[in-house]
This record gives structure tokens, sequence and C-alpha cells, in this order.
């Protein structure tokens, strides 16, 4: 009984994978590949891979730097986002505040106005605060879009923390900050890495914040180095080379998940804290 | 200390500055420019009061546009719940070596931006040289023009390839977090794994699946990166989902006043959705200390 139900488990994952997988293969298998490749139909099964796409990506088209500025931008966005976003889900969730029900609503409703229309007047203000063309200013937007989630998915967390736990601390005679240094971040931590996963993909793969707010091509995220390569009127898009550099783009992503995923998957702390 | 102005109220007030220049303020500025006849690139406007909204309401590619609308995100929300639950269950339940290398492939699609993902598809449904038409093809059958008969569950299957990312890691997370007593007492009681997920998992994500349902709903009606590469709405205005219909008012043809109207209509149902949503699962989502 057990038996079959870890094997149809098994197998449901696998699907899945499969199914995650398999477009991306193909995305891998094009960007090693010569572009004829992609206009033979049935396309062969062999040819000998190539790694110009990969080189074109890095030598004409910058990838490297742009992934580098990919980088600081979404690093300021984390800081700013978990700056704001971890003492505001900590006060909503233990704060024992007035219009708890009203903030938490105002926060989602945030993020119900379609990016797009928010473009033009994040290019007013940008400009008026001097922040135009600038790294900080597209993470400061992207922070900002990000930030109600953060809270979000926090102040679940916190919730979790058992009252008594704060009360023995505060006892104690551990001041606020201290008490959230040493007992409310480490008990939260699993919730911390998964909205900062969610935010660092987020604001990863933005692609309209920064092709409206910078101008400076040494400043352009790879996501908008990539955007170069699709539909050159001259000679149509590049897929080779779009798939090569999207890869590359990946990559800091999957290091940071694989680095960081054994303290996603760890749960609040067994014993540490009871439901 | 439960006054506005209590100490634990400063905690809100950088996320308060951060949000109300970046985000409500644009808020603000979409409703006023809805109510004029504004356009892009030029500076000049006249207060037109609720011409755009009238105009928009006698506007038959709205409808067309509102239907494409319901479908596309009616069934990329219900496919990416399941995806995302049944994905994170399987994950969470795994007895077996290699769970973390299964993870690490299951959220892949999420490191590519939304252009790369629609042109990814587009080349993979293409109808004279796609992959798919491919394996058809070799399979025997005859190739189709995926894109333009199958238009609509096309759009749906690369949304959901893509976004069901977030709910499996959301709900991965939130399963990790419940505290295995809970189902201790179930164990004892003898409960099959049918009464344990719907009385103890399903109650103890609660929170989190409002908190996903809310999101992807969000997410799926305002943005269109996927349906701008793959169909560009076509055939005809049949996958020219709101936001898209938006785009092409406001950047296209640089009405930016009429765009503005839909933003707003767009923003409307968002919050209808929302408030259905709250309905649905109580207020206590808000308030009450669960997740």
């Amino acid at each position: 009984m057990k038996h079959t139900k870890d094997i149809t488990n098994a197998v449901i994952l696998i699907v899945l994978t499969a199914f995650a997988f398999s477009p991306l293969v193909w995305l891998l298998l094009v960007s090693v590949r010569p572009a004829e490749w992609l206009y033979q139909f049935p396309p062969p099964f062999w040819v000998p891979p190539t790694g110009e796409h990969y080189l074109f990506a890095v030598e004409e088209l910058g990838i490297l730097q742009a992934v580098g500025n990919s980088l600081v931008i979404t690093a300021i966005t984390l800081m700013v986002n978990f700056g704001t976003g971890i003492p505001a889900a900590y006060a909503l969730a233990k704060g024992r505040l007035r219009y708890t029900s009203v903030i938490m609503l105002s926060l989602l409703a945030t993020q119900m106005i379609p990016g797009m229309a928010a473009l033009v007047p994040l290019f007013q203000i940008t400009k008026y605060l001097s922040l135009i063309n600038t790294r900080v200013g597209v993470a400061l937007i992207l922070a900002a879009r990000t930030t109600p989630l953060t809270i979000w998915i926090l102040k679940g967390f916190f919730e979790r923390i058992p009252q008594d736990i704060i009360e023995a601390a505060q006892v104690d005679g551990l001041r606020s900050g201290a008490l959230i240094h040493k007992i409310i971040l480490p008990l939260a931590w699993p919730g911390i890495i998964a909205a900062g996963l969610f935010v660092f993909m987020m604001s990863w793969i933005d692609f309209l914040v920064p092709l409206t707010l910078l101008f400076d091509p040494a400043k352009m995220p790879f996501t908008v180095a990539l955007y170069q390569v699709v539909g050159d009127p001259l000679s149509g898009t590049n897929y080779g080379v779009l798939f090569a550099a999207s890869v590359i783009g990946s990559l800091p992503v999957v290091v940071l998940f694989l680095l960081f995923q054994r303290y996603f998957i760890h749960g609040l702390t067994a014993g540490a804290v009871k439901g | 200390m439960r006054g506005l102005l209590s100490r634990n109220f400063l905690f809100l007030v950088p996320a308060a500055i951060l949000l109300g220049t970046f985000a409500v303020y644009p808020i603000f500025q979409a409703l006023w420019m809805s109510l004029t006849d504004i356009e892009l690139l030029t500076t000049g406007f006249n207060w037109v009061g609720l011409k755009n909204f009238k105009a928009l309401l006698r506007d038959p590619t709205f409808y067309t546009s509102l239907r494409a609308t319901i479908w596309f995100v009616g069934g990329s929300v219900l496919l990416q719940y399941l995806m995302g639950m049944i994905g994170a269950l399987t994950l969470h339940k795994a007895r077996m070596r290699f769970v973390k290398f299964f993870r690490s492939i299951l959220m892949l699609p999420y490191t590519l931006s939304e252009l790369v993902v629609g042109i990814l598809w587009l080349r993979i449904l293409d109808s004279e040289f796609g992959v798919v038409n491919a394996l058809v093809y070799f399979a025997g059958g005859a190739p189709q023009a995926w894109l333009y008969d199958w238009a609509l569950p096309a759009a749906v299957l690369a949304n959901m390839w893509w976004g069901s990312v977030f709910s499996l890691l959301l709900f991965e997370a939130a399963l990790k977090s419940i505290p295995e007593e809970w189902y201790e007492s179930a164990k004892v009681d003898g409960a099959r794994a049918w009464y344990q997920f719907r009385h103890i998992t399903l109650p103890a994500l609660k929170y989190v699946t409002f908190l996903d349902l809310v999101y992807i709903t969000l997410f799926t009606i305002n943005t269109f990166g996927i349906l701008f590469v793959l169909t560009f709405g076509g055939p005809g205005h049949s996958t020219e989902v709101l936001g898209l219909f938006m785009w092409k008012q406001a950047f296209r043809d640089y009405n930016l006043g009429y765009g503005a109207a839909i933003s707003v209509v767009l923003f409307t149902i968002n919050i209808i959705l929302t408030a259905v949503y709250l309905k649905l699962f109580g207020r206590q989502v808000l308030v009450e200390e669960r997740f």
C-alpha cells in the first residue's frame, strides 16, 4: 500500500518534470546548433554542436555585462524589499495593529493596476526624483512591485511563531531590535528564503521597467539585452543567440536556487515551534 | 498600543513611503488620465469626463477582449493552481533520491522572461518548422496550425508552463511549515490520506491558497508578455486579452487616455475578483493567525 503510493508519487513527479523540462531541452538544442537547423523539416536528428551563439552573446551582445547589471539591480531590489517588507510584515503579524485587514487589502490593491499602465507615471516620478536612467530607480520600482508579496508571505510565517516564545524573550529583557534579530528572523528563515526567491526571480526577469527607464546601454539588464536580438528587421530574430543568451541569463538564478534550496525545504525548525 | 500613533505603526513607515511613491501614485495617475484625451508623445490634453469609458462600452473589440480574458485567465488560474498544488504535494511527500534535482528542474521555466517564453513556444508550436508538428509528423499524424486553430489553448499552455512555478514554490514552502503534530492525531485515528488532505492540509493552506489565487489571477490579468509574442491577439481579436488591448491602444495607437480607461476597468475587475475570493475564503485570511 505504502509502496504503491510512493510509486504513484514518483510517476507524477517524473511526468511533471518532463513537461517542465522538454521545452527547455529544445531551447538548449537550438542554442548549440547552427541557425539553419531550425528551418529544416523534418529536422535532422544529429548535427554537431556549435558554441558560436554563446560566443556571439558574450562578445557582440555584451551579455556578461548585462547580467552584471541585472545582479546589481536585483541586489538593490532585494535589500529595499526586505528592508521595508520584513518590519511591516512583523508589525502586521504581531503588532496587534488596528486596521490590519484594511492594510492587507490595500497592499493587494497596489498590485491591481497593470504594470504597463503604470509606466508613464513611473517615468515621470523617477524623472522628478532624478532617478531616471539609474539602476537604483529601476530597483526601487521593482522593490515597490514585490514588497506587498513579501509582506503577505512573511506575515503568514511570522504568525506561526508562538506568542509565548516572544513573550519569554521579552521577559528576559530582549529589546525589539534584538528580539527580531535573535528570535524572529531565525524562526522565519524558510519564509524569508521563499519570499526572497520570488522577489529575486520576478525582478530578474522583468523587462518593461528597465526598458522604459534606462537609456544608457551600459546599464541595461540582460532581459533588455536579449530584446536587441529579437525581431531585428534586417536579419530576423537570431534564435540561437537569443536562446544562448537567455541560458546565460538563467544561470545566476539556478545557482542561487541550488544554494538556497536546502534552507527552503527545511520548513520551520522542528521542535522550536509548535503549531 | 492600539492607536494609529502606536510604536508598532512605525514599522510600516518605510514600506508606506516606498509603496506610496512607486505603487499608489501611478494608480491615481491612471485614474486621472482615464478622464482625459491625453496622447502619448504630445503634451496638451482636455478633460473629457467619462467619454473614454462610454466609448469603451460601445467598442465591440472590448467585448471580444473581455471574452478572451475570461477564458485565458480562467484556464490559466485553474491549471496553474492544480499544477502547483500537485507538484508541491508530490515534491513534499516524495521519498526518493534526487528530489532536489526534480525541484530544480521544475522551477527552471520561471527563470526565463516572458518574452523568451513566448518566443520559445512560438518556435515549438510553429506550423512549418515547429518541433510539435515534427513529432506529430513522425507519429504519422497531420501537422496543425497550432497558433491559429488552437490559439487560446496554446496560449494557456505556454502561460501555465511558465506560471505554475509560482504556485508550486509557494505551496511547497507552506506545506513544509505545517507542524508534523497536526497530522499525528489523524494518523492515530487511522485517517485515510484523502481525509488528512481534506481536513488538515487544505485548511492549513487556506491563507496561502488565498494569496496564491489572488496573485496568479492578478498576474494573469495584468500581464500579456507571452500572448504579445505568441499570437499578438490573433487570429482576429480572439486572443487579445484586455491587457494587450490596452497596450495596443495606449502604446501603438498613442491613445493614452483610452488606454488608461481600459486599465481602470482592469483595476476594477481585479478588485471584484479579489472581493469574490475574500468572500469564498472568509475574512479571517486577513487577520486571524492562520497559515
